[in-house]
């Protein structure tokens, strides 16, 4: 319905406009280009004073490490956090823009928000973009009514549970949790549980790897980001030097050809310059 | 027992925007009008998510007040349904921004971050429509 004289104003949000032009040159032979993905660990736990979510650090680029030491535990809201498996720009943006309709809702009702909000928003957002956004989460948090953990799927679904894994390497993971996992553990059991889970994930799974990230929230206090809690993976110490001592090779000849120095030019710089302007003419 | 509650998920036949497309005496759009590329049809939705995402909220509202037809009656949605047109109809030219302050506070969407409010926003628009046709064409005279 659109006409030179009155054009179609796009609508806000997301546009369409290159979709067909995209799929027309990857038919051509320049597909585009692949997104930064985390074939990830990321696990969620509920225990004695709160939950405790954990995820390894590798993101990866088809078959290419591209970061060796991302955050993949988001922050929601003091009181929750989301980690997320997936394609990497999906989960930062799903999260941030969660985390400050969060704020917009805290402050509107005046209390802290529960998780179950953070829940429903996540999984209108995933169902009205059918997937195309793709977001693996695993949400914790504590609220009112106790520690919650959710695990929320692209497609929308959500799955409460007591214990949760995503991504790549969560087959490996829920195997530990499966074998380990009992009511009201301790701190220090939970911890170790949920950092032998993603390192049963690290070390079996390709697509995960690196550190373990944690993040304790507890029933009272703040939430705890432990960044980097253990270093799975360390690069190995190179044993000797393999650089070549001056003069292994033999110089055969020489020349010298010096830079000369024409002139010196010192020109002060003025602290304040006004800009060139046109004269504004008066209306 | 029907509900008369629309599809969750909006199928593409679903978007009727009220307009009719103003046909000549050969069948086309005047060329004069409309430019020269306007009498191939639109190739309808390229991606998926276009048709749904056209009517996101719209549809979404015709859930919303379905629900409460069902719940408190007839006069519930109408006076809704009343006040948001009102909303809508501030005394603006056509071609002038609105905020849409009102209509987001009765839709609730004042409280709300979306990537509408973040993607592709109004005053980061290349393009506007010349001031006088843009009337006409709200007048239907164009």
């Amino acid at each position: 319905m659109a006409s030179a004289l009155v054009p179609e104003i796009p609508v806000p949000g997301f546009s369409f406009e290159n979709f067909q032009r995209n799929a027309f040159l990857a038919q051509k032979g320049f597909p585009a280009p692949k997104a930064t993905k985390t074939g990830t660990t990321i696990v969620g736990i509920i225990y004695a004073d709160g939950v405790i979510l954990g995820a390894d650090t590798r993101a990866t680029e088809n078959t290419v490490v591209s970061d060796k030491n991302c955050q993949k535990i988001h922050y929601l809201a003091s009181n929750m956090y989301c980690c997320g498996a997936g394609t990497a720009a999906d989960t930062e943006m799903t999260t941030q823009s969660v985390a400050s309709q969060l704020e917009l809702q805290r402050l509107h009702t005046g209390r802290t928000v529960p998780v179950e909000t953070a829940a429903t928003l996540l999984k209108r957002m995933l169902f009205r973009y059918q997937g195309h956004i793709g977001a693996a989460l695993v949400l914790g948090g504590v609220d009112r009514t106790g520690p919650h953990i959710y695990c929320i799927y692209p497609h929308g679904s959500v799955d409460k549970l007591p214990y949760a894994t995503m991504g790549s390497g969560s087959l490996a993971a829920m195997a530990v949790f499966e074998a380990g996992w009992k009511r009201d553990m301790n701190e220090e059991e939970g911890k170790k549980l949920v950092r032998d889970a993603i390192a049963a994930g690290i070390f079996n799974d390709l697509g995960s790897g690196s550190n373990v990230d944690l993040c304790v929230i507890r029933n009272t206090g703040p939430a705890q980001y432990l960044r980097t809690y253990e270093e799975a993976n360390v690069k190995g110490k190179k044993q000797g030097s393999y650089r070549y001592a001056l003069g292994t090779t033999a110089v055969l000849k020489q020349r010298v050809i010096p830079l000369e120095v024409e002139s010196i030019l010192v020109r002060p710089t003025e602290a304040f310059q006004p800009m060139d302007v046109e004269p504004q003419t008066s209306r | 027992m029907s509900f008369g509650l629309p599809p969750l998920k909006v199928k593409p036949e679903h978007d009727d925007n009220g307009v009719k497309i103003q046909e000549n005496t050969f069948g086309i759009r005047d060329p004069m009008i409309a430019g020269l590329g306007a009498t191939r049809p639109k190739l309808g939705f390229v991606h998926p998510l276009e048709a749904s995402e056209k009517n996101y909220h719209l549809n979404e509202e015709k859930l919303n007040l379905a629900m409460l037809r069902n719940v408190q009656g007839l006069h519930a949605p109408m006076k809704i349904t009343m006040e948001r047109k009102f909303a809508s109809k501030v005394g603006r030219l056509p071609f002038l921004p609105s905020s849409n302050l009102q209509h987001d506070v009765l839709t609730g969407r004042y409280i709300d971050i979306g990537f509408e409010d973040i993607l592709n926003t109004r005053d980061l628009c290349e393009t506007a429509g010349q001031p006088h046709a843009v009337i006409e064409r709200s007048l239907g005279l164009l």
